[in-house]
């Protein structure tokens, strides 16, 4: 009778123990989710097509590729700035919706999960991040630096971004760069490319 | 007779465990040599040398640093800075008095031209610098590369690459004499 009931107190101890365990083991565990709840809502689109997301309107004009950034320094005869990969220049016209709103966030997303940031390098002839006004088409250029195998089926994405981008918009633009066409970018890609001019 | 064994036995293993420092596994600290990549997660490093030297801050100053240089390769598949919340965050000096500090800049060349940032496939030749100020350099320079792991934080649940800054284990630990020079 005692062996009986220790048995079955030891029984439940244990299958107690086990259920806490999981429980605590079901509260800390997280799936793994890459996109989060409150990400960008985007827009899709495509390269000469107008974009229209809530917040803004968004045309790229057309993509080019370089291998070296001509310098923005005033004085003297500074290098190019060169990469190991090549540059990717995204020319784009965008204006607001109701109010000036500015494009902070530009990514270039290439096949496998692959992100490069805009304005990879100081100096490099950015331009400057232009706030847009509604109604009033603005140009724009966003640069990337990506290595010359990432470039085929990259898309722009382009958003009002923020420390709190909660269901902001953005615009998701497929630049159309086939395999093909990503080696023609890169066989005619110039020296010294001056993003503010465009040559 | 039993039960004083059993309490023999654990006061001997109090008494041992006591002298030994306990069961708290000792921060792993693994000593490397330069030239070789280490794998530390989110980036391969290869420490090349330290130098203290002379960096111009702009505006016509200069100040002086003791400048770590490494080549940076970004295994992951987002660009990451070079700053704060990037490859800073995961290099440390090893002070007199036994403190892990974070550089104080770092500043990164690609392809010959200044770059500020890794990108996936892309390596990086980077200056990690912290400042000398007017001490004379010291004769050896002990520094630390810390782990990265895809991870969730504790109370939030986006997954990001995020450094692994406790308990004082390092993925790699170099102590290199320090030569001179400019970066």
């Amino acid at each position: 009778m005692n062996v009986r009931k220790l048995a079955l107190q030891g029984g439940a101890g244990i299958g107690g123990t086990i259920l806490l365990a999981g429980a605590m083991w079901l509260h800390a565990y997280q799936p793994k989710v890459e996109a989060r709840m409150l990400d960008p809502i985007r827009t899709d689109g495509d390269v000469g097509e107008e974009v229209v997301t809530p917040a803004f309107t968004l045309r790229v004009d057309g993509v080019v590729a370089a291998r070296s950034l001509a310098s923005d320094a005033f004085l003297g005869d500074k290098p190019a700035i060169g990469t190991d990969g090549v540059y990717v220049v995204v020319r784009a016209r965008a204006m607001s919706r109701d109010e000036p709103v500015e494009l902070r966030s530009a990514v270039l997303e290439t096949p496998g999960g692959y992100t490069y940031e805009a304005a990879p390098r100081p100096g490099g002839g950015q331009v400057p991040g232009a706030t847009f006004q509604p109604m009033l088409w603005t140009s724009t250029a966003f640069v990337f630096e990506l290595p010359k195998s990432r470039l085929a089926g990259a898309h722009l994405v382009v958003g009002t971004g923020g420390l709190l981008p909660q269901l902001s918009s953005a615009a998701d633009i497929d630049l159309g760069i086939t395999g093909s066409r990503a080696d023609d970018l890169v066989r005619k890609a110039p020296e010294r490319y001056k993003v503010q001019v465009g040559s | 007779m039993w039960a004083s064994a059993v309490v023999g036995a654990v006061v001997v293993l109090a008494a041992v465990l006591w002298a030994t420092g306990g069961l708290e596994q000792k921060a792993k600290q693994p000593v490397k040599s330069p030239g070789k990549a280490v794998d530390v997660g989110l980036f391969s490093l290869t420490v090349h040398d330290v130098r203290a030297g002379v960096v111009d801050t702009g505006l016509g100053e200069s100040e002086r640093f003791l400048i770590v240089r490494m080549r940076v390769e970004n295994k992951g598949r987002e660009t990451v800075g070079l700053g704060a919340t990037g490859l800073q965050d995961g290099v440390v000096a090893r002070t007199k008095d036994g403190k892990w500090v974070k550089p104080d800049e770092v500043t990164g060349v690609a392809a010959g031209a200044e770059t500020s940032a890794v990108q996936p496939g892309l390596p990086v030749e980077a200056s990690v610098m912290w400042k000398l100020g007017p001490a004379q350099p010291p004769p050896t320079f002990t520094v630390g590369l810390r782990g990265w792991e895809y991870d969730h934080g504790f109370t939030d649940s986006e997954y990001t690459w995020r450094v692994q800054a406790e308990g004082g284990e390092l993925a790699a630990r170099y102590t290199l004499p320090v030569g001179t020079g400019t970066p």
